[in-house]
Order: C-alpha cells, then structure tokens, then sequence
C-alpha cells in the first residue's frame, strides 16, 4: 500500500477500550490518521497517551475495540517495521551503553534482516540512507555517550528509518533537547513529513503541536478531540483538556 | 619447554581455561549493559548447589550442575515477569537459597572425596579430561549461539521496549541469554570457582568499558583482558601454589585499576 495515497487511512481506531485491571485507561477511542498526516498527540499526564502508542505498535492488545494498521487488524499485523518509533526519554537512556551510533543505527535494521543472514547491500543502503538523511554521518563511529541531546534524538530516528517506516511515532522526543537543537529537529521532521512521511508525535508542548502538526489529537481517557490544527487553537478543547482552572494565551509569533 | 607443559593436568586447564576466558566476558557484556551483573553470581552458587548434589548421588557434577542453573534461570525469569518481584530480590533469594542448599547438601556428602575450597574458589587440580571435552563443546556451542544471536541481543539489550514493538522476541531472547550465562557459569566453576566466576564475566567488560569504541569493540578487548588474566592467572597459580580462582579474579582487578588509571589520563 502507497504511502503517499493521502485519503488512505494507515491507522484507524474503533471503539478502542484498554484498562489495567479496574484502571480504565482508554475509553471508547476512535479516530482514522491518513497516510501523510502530521498528528501532534496532546494530553495531560496519564490521559492514555503512551498506552495508545503501545497499542499501534503492537505491544499491547486493546481489552475492546479494535485498532486496524493499513487495513489489518493491530492483533494480528505482523509487518512491525512499517512503525517507526523513537521511544520516550530515549535521548538519555544510553549514557553508559558502550554503542556507537553506527551500531545503534543498525539494530533498527534488525527486524528486517532475520535470524540466519548478515547484512546485505540493500540493508547498508538502507543504514547509510538513514544516517544521511538525519545528517549524522560523520558521527557514525562517535559513542552514544559522547553525543549532545539533539544528535541523540537524531541517532534514535536515524536507527527507526533504517527500517524504512511508512510511520514514524515520536513520544516526548525533544525532552532533555536544548532549544536550538529543537528548532532544527522539528524543521527535519516538517521536511520528512513532506517528503510522504506520515508522522504521529507526543508532546505536552501545546505551542510547538499547533505550529508544527497538520491534525491535533486530544486525549484524556477518551478522545476530546480531532481536529486540524488551525481549528484548535481556536476552540475550548483545551479547557475540555485541562478542565477549568487553566489559563490559555493564545497568541501569534 | 616450560616446566608447567609437562604436567597434564596443567595443559587441561590451559586448554579449558581459554575456552572459559572467551565465553565468560562475551556473555558478560550483554549481562553488564542490561544491568544483570549479579546474575552470574547468582547462577554460580546455583551451579554450587548442583554439584553438591551430583556429589552426593555420585553422579557427574558438571551434568547436575548444568540442569540446576538452566531450571534456576528459567525459575528466575518466570518469578520476575509471571509473579512481578523485583529483579535483584529474585536474584538474592535464588543465591542466599542456593547456598543454603549447597551447605547442607555437602554436609551430608562428608564423605566424598569433593573438596568445598576447590568448589568455591577453583582449582586447576580438579579439571579432568572428560571436563575439558564437555566444556571446549559446549563452549563452542555457546559461542556459536552468541554469534548467530548477536544482532538480535544488542538491540534487546539496547532498547527492550523498541525490540518489543519491532517484533522481537524479547521474553525468548532474554530466557537465552540467561540459559547461555548458566552453562558458562557450570562450565568456569572447576577452575575459577563458585564465589568467584561472576566477577570474571564482569570485571574484563568494566576494563574493556574504559576503552570501547563501540560495543563490538568493547567485547573484543573484554575477551582479551579475559584471556590475560586467565593465562596470567594460571601460571601464577601454579608456580606460587595460590587457588587458581582468586588468582585469576586478583590479576583482573589489577587490569581494571590499570584501565581506570590509563583512562582518567586519557581523559
């Protein structure tokens, strides 16, 4: 499936129901994200966000509802590495992990290379693409440990595009990621997304949601809301969101 | 030729010393990074217990030892993720239970000829010929398996959340790496020692860390550092009469300050 037919829908949730024992964590969930979309992930602490990401790669199973990835039943899709994903706090999770970048780039390559082979030329093609689309070639035999928080964060995306995604999950990626590395990120995210990637991205940074994302997705247990994002800077969800005692500034840079 | 090629018993341990010295770190820079490094202690006073028992059913020691750690590490891992206890307590109540085991079980085998200092700090008198077969084929064996796992224990041992949502198969490859530290364990106790083989899987990785370019690199120098002490070790051992163990154990550390001194005045 094309990833840059833009009405098809890539990730679609019906009625999606997940609790931990009597903790209802998401009720009643449904959305469609569309092949191309830019979707900015917005909710409070705890309001399911993380658990839904769980639920589209696969790690967890929704207790009711059903989550369908490119037209296939999230229980059952197999082809994991059509979901790229960049964990969150992964930017300072490595400090005393021995790794180079060039390693850690190409376990993203893992799942597609199996078991009983080594690395083929179309998979260093695929690691060397990657390296040099999120420009960290010339870092490549650097060790994790020796890398500033924004070049981290692009080794992370760099080790989920060795996989050739056709979806890219971002969870909290610019924490720890100093101001003007985090400018540059999301102007390489803009350019990707661009290019046909369709980008799924958890932030709490209402601001850089509403600038950067196509479509706004609320959460809080439930959905709040679906919407582009010119419309919800313009509208009450984030009092819906954050409930009443919040004070919003909605203003224009 | 050197006094220490004459003996037989010395070349056994040689030969099964070096198999040991490759394994141990090898296994032990995936423990280390993962934060398992009480692991291998924990499955060298299992191994304890196993021998003892094989002792007492004067059946092969090395055999009932195997069994034991493999049933221990597959009991550990059940207990932590099935039952959700903490890790380290798993890992304390598995060692301090053991070695409770292993002490009442070679009470009551007095009367054998096994010797429970030789056990619990290795000695290069007790490796037989029928040891050195059953440790350079397994080793093999291990070492075969690490290679054709490689790729897919880095990416575990890097990001188990990541390998989860990419497909892996992480609860497998965690129960291999823990079976794989367990017959190495069993495998290094008849020349290192019960209290001591845990510190020869770690303390070459730590020195190998000081220096690493990578992890690949890491393991290559960890298992060089291994092989040194090893080597060093027995030689020590056996011209000075000290247990072979805590000679072996005692050189490493001597590696690990060197590489923290070397490494702070490259730093």
């Amino acid at each position: 499936m094309s990833i840059n037919q833009p009405t098809t829908p890539c990730i679609e949730a019906k009625d999606v129901h997940f609790q931990y024992g009597e903790n209802v964590v998401l009720d009643h969930v449904s959305f469609q994200i569309r092949s191309g979309d830019y979707v900015g992930i917005l909710g409070p602490n705890g309001s399911g966000k993380t658990t839904l990401l769980r639920i589209i790669l696969g790690i967890l199973k929704p207790t009711r509802g059903t989550l369908h990835i490119f037209g296939e039943d999230s229980r059952t899709f197999k082809n994991n590495v059509w979901i790229g994903y960049v964990p969150q706090r992964a930017a300072s999770s490595t400090n005393r992990f021995p790794a180079t970048v060039e390693e850690v780039v190409t376990s993203g390559r893992t799942p597609r290379v199996g078991l009983l082979r080594g690395l083929r030329a179309e998979d260093n093609t695929a690691i060397e693409q990657a390296m040099h689309t999120t420009h960290i070639l010339h870092l490549r035999k650097r060790l994790m440990s020796r890398l500033s928080g924004g070049e981290r964060q692009r080794v992370f995306i760099a080790r989920a595009l060795a996989a050739e995604p056709k979806v890219l999950i971002l969870d909290e990626p610019t924490v720890g990621v100093d101001i003007g590395a985090q400018e540059t990120f999301y102007h390489f995210l803009r350019a990707m997304n661009e290019s046909g990637m369709t980008i799924l991205l958890v932030s709490h940074d209402i601001d850089v949601l509403a600038g950067e994302a196509k479509t706004i997705l609320c959460l809080n247990r439930e959905l709040i809301c679906h919407v582009a994002a010119q419309d919800f800077i313009t509208s009450d969800h984030l009092t819906k969101l954050y409930g009443e005692k919040g004070k919003f500034i909605l203003h224009k840079h | 030729m050197l006094e220490i090629f004459q003996y037989d018993f010395m070349i056994r341990a040689i030969v099964a010393g070096i198999c040991i010295a490759v394994i141990l770190p090898s296994i032990g820079s995936f423990l280390v990074v993962r934060r398992y490094s009480m692991m291998a202690d924990t499955l060298a006073h299992v191994a304890l217990a196993g021998l003892a028992v094989g002792v007492l059913f004067q059946s092969q020691p090395i055999v009932t030892a195997i069994i034991a750690t493999v049933v221990a590490a597959v009991g550990m891992e059940q207990l932590r993720t099935r039952r959700n206890i903490m890790g380290e307590s798993v890992l304390s109540l598995f060692l301090s239970g053991s070695l409770a085991i292993a002490a009442v079980v070679l009470s009551v085998a007095k009367g054998s000829a096994v010797n429970p200092f030789a056990l619990l700090f290795g000695s290069i008198a007790t490796v037989s010929v029928q040891d050195v077969q059953i440790i350079l084929v397994l080793g093999v064996i291990v070492v075969a398996t690490l290679v054709l796992f490689y790729k897919q224990l880095f990416f575990v041992s890097f990001d188990e959340e990541l390998a989860q949502a990419s497909g892996l198969r992480v609860q497998m490859l965690h129960l291999l790496l823990i079976v794989l530290a367990a017959v190495a364990v069993v495998l290094a106790m008849r020349i290192v020692g019960a209290l001591l083989v845990g510190s020869l899987m770690v303390i070459p990785v730590l020195t190998a860390m000081q220096f690493g370019r990578g992890f690949r690199h890491t393991t290559f120098i960890s298992v060089f550092v291994s092989l040194f002490a090893m080597l060093a070790g027995l030689i020590t051992s056996f011209y000075v009469g000290t247990a072979s163990g805590g000679t072996i154990v005692v050189i490493a550390l001597f590696c690990f300050m060197l590489s923290l001194f070397f490494s702070t005045r490259h730093t």
